[in-house]
C-alpha cells in the first residue's frame, strides 16, 4: 500500500537531526570550510546520535536497533542539510561496519564492532576511489594477490576520508582474475598497513580530511577478507541511495537560504521574490527536491525489501546530482553578487554539491 | 510508513489497462490522428462497456461511480475505501501510453465531472454522475476558457443573469475539451463584473439546451482523436439547480470549482507521463531490445555512449515526475491539501514530456522524423500537456506563491 508518510519514529529521528544540522552543525560550518578542520566536538556529539553504532548488535556492544535504509535515508538528508563535510565525517564508521554487518563473519564482528564506543568516535573509512582520470569501480587497478596464508595487497587510492585517524580502511581490490563487480572483495587493513600520503585538496568538501593512500605489499590475513561474493553492487546500491539523501540534504540547504534572501532582498522597491524568473526558479527548485527526494526513498525502500536497488540508486545518484548542480548554481544566482561572497554559505554548497556526480562510497547506508 | 507497494488491484489495473492500450488504442492511433474530426465511435463505445463493466471511470477517478461523495467515507473511516486518485494515476498512464488523443475520447465524467465533484452539491453530483456514468456513452465537458482569456480564469466576461427561478447565459467558450459529443458542459460565467471572483459561478448546461450551440471545431498540433470545441451559449437559459454548489454566497464558488484541479492535475500529469514512456519505450525497443545497445546504469561516463546515457536521462525524469505525481494523487486520497504538489507534479510532467518526445525524434534521426513512426505523433500531443490544465508557468506561479506565501498580488 503505498505511503509518504513518516513513522512517528522516523519523524523524531528527522528531527532530532534536523535540530543537531541547525543548533550545531551550521553554527560553525563556514569556519571549518576556511580552516579545513572539523571541530572534534562536532564529530563527537554527531557521534554520540549513535547513528553508526545504534544498529550494531548488542552481543557486540551496539543498542541493536534496526538497520533501515529508508531510516537512514531521511538522517543523511539531515546531516547533509546541516554540512557536508561533517556528515561524511561523522557517519565514516559506517564504511565499515555497514559492510560487516551485511557480509562479515563472526569472528570480523566481533572484532571490528566491539572497537566501535558510542561515546567516542572510532574512526573506520572505506578506500574505493583510484587516482585516475578513467576510474571506474569495475576496473580497479588495485590488486590482492594470493600468498598463502595472506593476501599482499598493491595499488593507490584516493580520497579516503580521514585516513590519517581510522583505526581500519577497508580497501576495495580485485582477487586475481574476477572481472566486473563480481571479482571483487574488501581487505580490511589496520593503520599502519597503508602509507597515508598527501591531504587531498578539493574544490569543496575542504573541512573534510581526505588522503591519497598507498598499498605496498600490504599483507591482509585471510580473517581480515571481506568476502562480498558478489555483493559490492549492493553495497554501491547502498552508497549511490546514500548520495541521493546527501544531496538532497545540500540542495535543500541552498534552496532554503535563496528562498529567505530573494524574500529580504529588494530590488526595484520589491523584493526580487516578486519577480518571476526567481520566483519560478525557486518553485523548479522546490519540485526537484521533492522528486530527487522520493527517489532516495524509493531506492531505500527497495533495499530495504531486500530487491535488487542497484538500476534505481544508479540512476537516482546521477539525477540527483544533476539536479544538485541547478539548485546550487541557481542558488547562488538568486544572491546574485552576494552569492559570490564567502560571506554567504552558497558558494560553499556550490562547491560541495560537485562533488555528488564525480564521488562514490564517500557514505553508505 | 512510507511504502511504494502498489496493491493488488492497482497492478491488475495497471496491467488491465496497458494491455487496452497496447492492443485496441495503438493499431488505431495514427488513424484518428491524420483523420482529424472523424469519431472513434467503434473504440468509444467498446471502451464504455470495457470500463462500466469494470465500475471505473477513468476520466475522473476521483468521482466514484454513482455520484456519491468520498469525503463523507474520510469521516467514517481512517483511510479511503480505495485510493481512486492513485490508482487513476497508474491507470490513465498506461492509457495515455496508447494514444492521448484516444484517451481524451474516452466517455466518462470528463474534466466537467470533476467540477460537479468538486463544487457540487451533494444533491447535484448524484444527479449528473447519474449522466455521465449512465448505460450509454456520455461526457462530462469543461466551459472555461474563452477568447479573451486563458490562464487567468477570473477574467471570465460569459455572464449568467438571474431571471426567476432560472439564469439566462451568454457568451463564447473556446478549448472546450469534448465539446462537440459532450452531453453537459460546466460553463463558466459571472453574476456580474463588478463582483469579482465570488460573482464567478459554475452551471450545468445539459445538452439540447436551447441557446447552446456548438459553432466549431479547432485544428490542432496533437491530440487530434480529440476535438476541441467552441461553444456559443445565446440567451441560454439554465435552471438554479444546476448553478454548482447552490446559490448561497457562502457555498463554494470559484475557489471551490478551482479545486477541481487539485483533483485534475495529477491525472494529466501521469497522461504525459504515459507519453513520455511510450516515446522512451518506442526507442529502447529498438536500441536496447532489438539491436543489443545496453544501458549500463552507474557506470562512468567514459565508459558509456551518448545513446545509453540519453535513455538513461529519459528514464530518470520520468521516474521523477511519476514520484512526484503519486504523491500528488496520494495526499488527495488522504484528503491532504495537494495544491503545491499536484502543480509540481503537472509543471514537472509537462516539461519532461516535451523533453523526451523531442530526444526521441532526434535519436531516431530522420527516421524519427517519419510519419511511419509515431514518435513524431508524440511530440506533438506532448505539447498540451505543458498547456491545457493550467501552463507549466501557471503551475510555477502556484507554486511559487506556495513555498513563499505570498499573494496574488505579492507574486502576479
Amino acid at each position: 500500500m503505498v505511503s509518504f508518510e513518516l513513522s512517528e519514529e522516523q519523524t523524531l529521528l528527522r528531527d532530532t537531526c534536523r535540530d543537531f544540522a541547525l543548533t550545531v552543525m551550521r553554527k560553525q560550518d563556514r569556519q571549518a570550510d576556511e580552516s579545513g578542520e572539523i571541530p572534534a566536538d562536532i564529530v563527537k556529539q554527531g557521534h554520540e546520535l549513535g547513528l553508526t553504532t545504534g544498529y550494531l548488535p548488542e552481543a557486540y556492544g551496539g543498542a541493536g536497533s534496526r538497520l533501515s535504509a529508508l531510516d537512514s535515508v531521511i538522517i543523511f538528508e539531515e546531516l547533509a542539510y546541516g554540512n557536508l563535510s561533517m556528515a561524511l565525517n561523522i557517519l565514516a564508521p559506517s564504511l565499515l561496519n555497514i559492510p560487516l554487518m551485511l557480509y562479515g563473519t563472526d569472528d570480523q564482528k566481533k572484532k571490528y564492532f566491539t572497537m566501535n564506543k558510542p561515546d567516542q568516535f572510532q574512526g573506520f573509512t572505506a578506500a574505493l576511489t583510484e587516482p585516475s582520470v578513467r576510474f571506474d569501480p569495475e576496473a580497479l587497478k588495485t590488486t590482492a594477490l594470493d600468498d598463502g596464508d595472506d593476501f599482499v595487497l598493491n595499488g593507490e587510492k584516493a580520497f579516503v576520508a580521514i585516513a590519517d585517524s581510522a583505526l581500519a580502511a577497508l580497501v576495495f581490490a580485485k582477487k586475481g582474475s574476477g572481472e566486473g563487480l563480481a571479482g571483487i572483495d574488501g581487505f580490511i587493513v589496520p593503520s599502519g598497513g597503508f602509507a597515508v600520503k598527501e591531504r587531498e585538496k578539493n574544490q569543496g568538501l575542504r573541512a573534510l580530511k581526505q588522503f591519497t593512500l598507498s598499498l605496498d605489499g600490504a599483507r591482509v590475513q585471510r580473517p581480515d577478507v571481506l568476502k562480498l561474493s558478489g555483493g559490492f553492487a549492493n553495497l554501491l546500491a547502498r552508497s549511490r541511495t546514500a548520495s541521493i539523501a546527501l544531496t538532497t540534504g545540500v540542495c535543500r540547504a541552498a534552496y532554503e537560504y535563496a528562498l529567505a534572501y530573494a524574500k529580504e532582498r529588494n530590488a526595484f522597491g520589491e523584493p526580487i521574490a516578486s519577480r518571476q524568473w526567481v520566483a519560478f526558479t525557486l518553485a523548479e527548485m522546490a519540485t526537484e527536491i521533492d522528486a530527487i527526494r522520493l527517489m532516495a526513498w524509493k531506492s531505500a525502500w527497495m533495499l530495504d525489501k531486500d530487491m535488487d536497488a542497484y538500476k534505481e540508486a544508479s540512476m537516482g545518484k546521477r539525477y540527483a546530482a544533476d539536479i544538485a548542480m541547478f539548485i546550487t548554481r541557481n542558488a547562488t544566482q538568486i544572491l546574485g553578487g552576494h552569492g559570490f561572497i564567502r560571506e554567504h554559505p552558497v558558494e560553499m554548497w556550490y562547491r560541495d554539491a560537485r562533488s555528488f556526480a564525480v564521488s562514490e562510497f564517500m557514505a553508505i547506508l | 510508513m512510507i511504502d511504494f507497494e502498489l496493491t493488488p488491484i492497482m497492478k491488475m489495473a495497471r496491467e488491465f489497462t496497458h494491455t487496452y492500450a497496447r492492443d485496441v488504442m495503438r493499431p488505431i492511433a495514427r488513424k484518428y490522428d491524420e483523420e482529424e474530426h472523424t469519431e472513434p465511435t467503434e473504440f468509444i463505445q467498446k471502451t464504455h462497456e470495457m470500463f462500466r463493466s469494470m465500475g471505473f471511470s477513468f476520466s475522473t477517478a476521483n468521482s466514484s461511480g454513482d455520484g456519491e461523495d468520498k469525503s463523507e467515507h474520510k469521516e467514517k473511516h481512517d483511510r479511503p475505501k480505495m485510493e481512486m486518485n492513485l490508482l487513476g494515476a497508474i491507470a490513465i498512464e498506461e492509457i495515455a501510453w496508447g494514444c492521448p488523443g484516444l484517451t481524451l475520447r474516452i466517455p466518462g465524467p470528463g474534466l466537467g465531472g470533476a467540477a460537479i465533484m468538486a463544487a457540487g452539491t451533494p444533491e447535484q453530483k448524484k444527479r449528473f454522475m447519474k449522466v455521465l456514468n449512465g448505460p450509454k456513452p456520455s461526457y462530462g465537458a469543461m466551459a472555461l476558457t474563452e477568447p479573451g482569456f486563458g490562464s487567468d480564469a477570473s477574467a471570465v466576461s460569459t455572464t449568467a443573469v438571474q431571471d426567476g427561478d432560472y439564469y439566462i447565459l451568454n457568451g463564447t467558450k473556446i478549448f472546450v475539451t469534448g465539446g462537440d459529443m459532450a452531453d453537459l458542459y460546466v460553463v463558466w460565467a459571472t453574476l456580474g463584473k463588478d463582483l469579482g471572483r465570488s460573482g464567478i459561478k459554475a452551471f450545468v448546461v445539459e445538452k439540447g439546451t436551447p441557446g447552446l450551440k456548438m459553432a466549431r471545431l479547432e485544428h490542432k498540433l496533437g491530440i487530434r482523436a480529440s476535438d476541441t470545441a467552441e461553444v456559443v451559449l445565446e440567451d441560454c437559459r439554465v435552471h438554479k439547480d444546476n448553478l454548482l454548489g447552490g446559490e448561497k454566497k457562502e457555498e463554494k464558488g470559484f475557489k471551490g470549482a478551482m479545486q477541481t484541479f487539485d483533483a485534475t492535475r495529477p491525472m494529466v500529469a501521469a497522461m504525459a507521463i504515459g507519453i513520455a514512456r511510450s516515446a522512451y519505450d518506442y526507442v529502447y525497443e529498438d536500441f536496447v531490445v532489438k539491436n543489443g545497445l545496453e544501458i549500463n546504469y552507474g557506470r562512468p561516463l567514459h565508459t558509456r555512449g551518448y545513446i545509453e546515457t540519453v535513455l538513461e536521462d529519459m528514464e530518470a525524469k520520468i521516474h521523477a515526475a511519476r514520484l512526484l505525481t503519486w504523491k500528488a494523487a496520494w495526499m488527495l486520497d488522504h484528503s491532504l491539501p495537494n495544491l503545491k504538489e499536484a502543480s509540481m507534479a503537472k509543471a514537472k510532467a509537462g516539461t519532461v514530456v516535451d523533453e523526451v518526445t523531442q530526444k526521441a525524434i532526434e535519436l531516431y534521426g530522420p527516421e524519427g522524423y517519419s510519419r511511419r513512426h509515431l514518435l513524431e505523433k508524440w511530440m506533438r500531443d506532448a505539447k498540451v500537456y505543458d498547456v491545457f490544465e493550467g501552463t507549466g508557468q501557471i503551475q510555477r506561479l502556484v507554486v511559487a506563491r506556495a513555498i513563499l506565501d505570498y499573494t496574488r498580488k505579492e507574486l502576479k
